[in-house]
């Protein structure tokens, strides 16, 4: 997959036939019903999700205030709600923060996003990095009286609760991180 | 963005995103409260663990000198992040 400070384009294929569903979904969200789908290179057992938009940001959290404009761009194009949109920056930071503080590079962190009228698809990536299985995380009893709670833990926590599907990858030392959450 | 207002009577306004690069300002304005709060939520768009974090650790404080904390009047989106920490079962939220 090619990373670059612009939007990654990939492969243009047009859109499979969807369910009622899904078309009803499409038509609520003016402007998806033309839309195209693309090939994403790093997905060839999936190869018609839609186009994945990445940028890369400095790892600190300094960053958080010019990610959350990138997402909210990405979705006020897609007319995707306040709700999913607390969501995915919820996602988002949590993963972010949690590489910023744990995963112990040096590059930028890239941020991609992807939405078909069904789901999210937010993918984080750290370059440079030792493999860490963040979606391994020690749980946290959230049953547990105030006085007992320690911090760390909560965000990753957050993250499970909130997405459809969490997963890590790493290869040529860059952890990848891909969350979706659903939209319908 | 992210802002508290003072109000009267020990009563504060939170107003914009409680997120991470926002909680260490977050944790010295709340740090300075020694009394009884009452935390209007409704202007609070987001928050995330870093905010969270920082409310439990003033309850915890207030709480333990024998203070109240309430949390009041919290957007559904925000409500559900406190939900999904546990947190809706032991804060003070209204």
């Amino acid at each position: 997959m090619r990373v670059s400070d612009g939007a990654i384009r990939g492969e243009q294929r047009p859109m499979l036939a969807g369910s009622p569903s899904a078309r009803n979904g499409r038509r609520r969200r003016a402007g998806l019903a033309a839309r195209v789908a693309f090939r994403i290179e790093s997905r060839a057992s999936s190869p018609y999700l839609p186009a994945m938009e990445m940028r890369r940001f400095p790892r600190t959290v300094a960053s958080l205030e010019s990610i959350v404009a990138f997402v909210h761009a990405f979705l006020a194009e897609r007319r995707i709600d306040a709700e999913h949109a607390h969501d995915a920056d919820l996602v988002i930071e949590e993963v972010f923060t949690n590489m910023v503080k744990y995963g112990g590079g040096h590059e930028d962190i890239a941020i991609g996003l992807a939405a078909d009228p069904a789901r999210l698809t937010i993918e984080l990536r750290d370059f440079g990095v030792d493999e860490w299985d963040v979606t391994r995380s020690p749980e946290v009893d959230i049953e547990a009286p105030l006085e007992q709670r320690r911090p760390g833990g909560l965000g990753i926590h957050l993250v499970k609760r909130i997405a459809e599907s969490f997963r890590y990858a790493y290869r040529d030392r860059t952890s990848i991180v891909t969350v979706t959450t659903r939209l319908v | 963005m992210f802002d508290v207002e003072i109000g009267a009577a020990g009563n504060i306004r939170l107003i914009g995103r409680l997120d991470a690069a926002q909680s260490e300002r977050a944790y010295q304005v709340f740090r300075g409260f020694d009394h009884p709060l009452v935390a209007d939520f409704a202007d609070l768009e987001y928050i995330s663990s870093a905010g969270i974090a920082v409310l439990i650790e003033t309850y915890k404080r207030l709480t333990a000198a024998g203070h109240s904390f309430r949390l009041t009047n919290m957007k559904p989106r925000v409500r559900n992040v406190f939900a999904y920490a546990g947190l809706d079962r032991l804060l003070q939220i209204e």
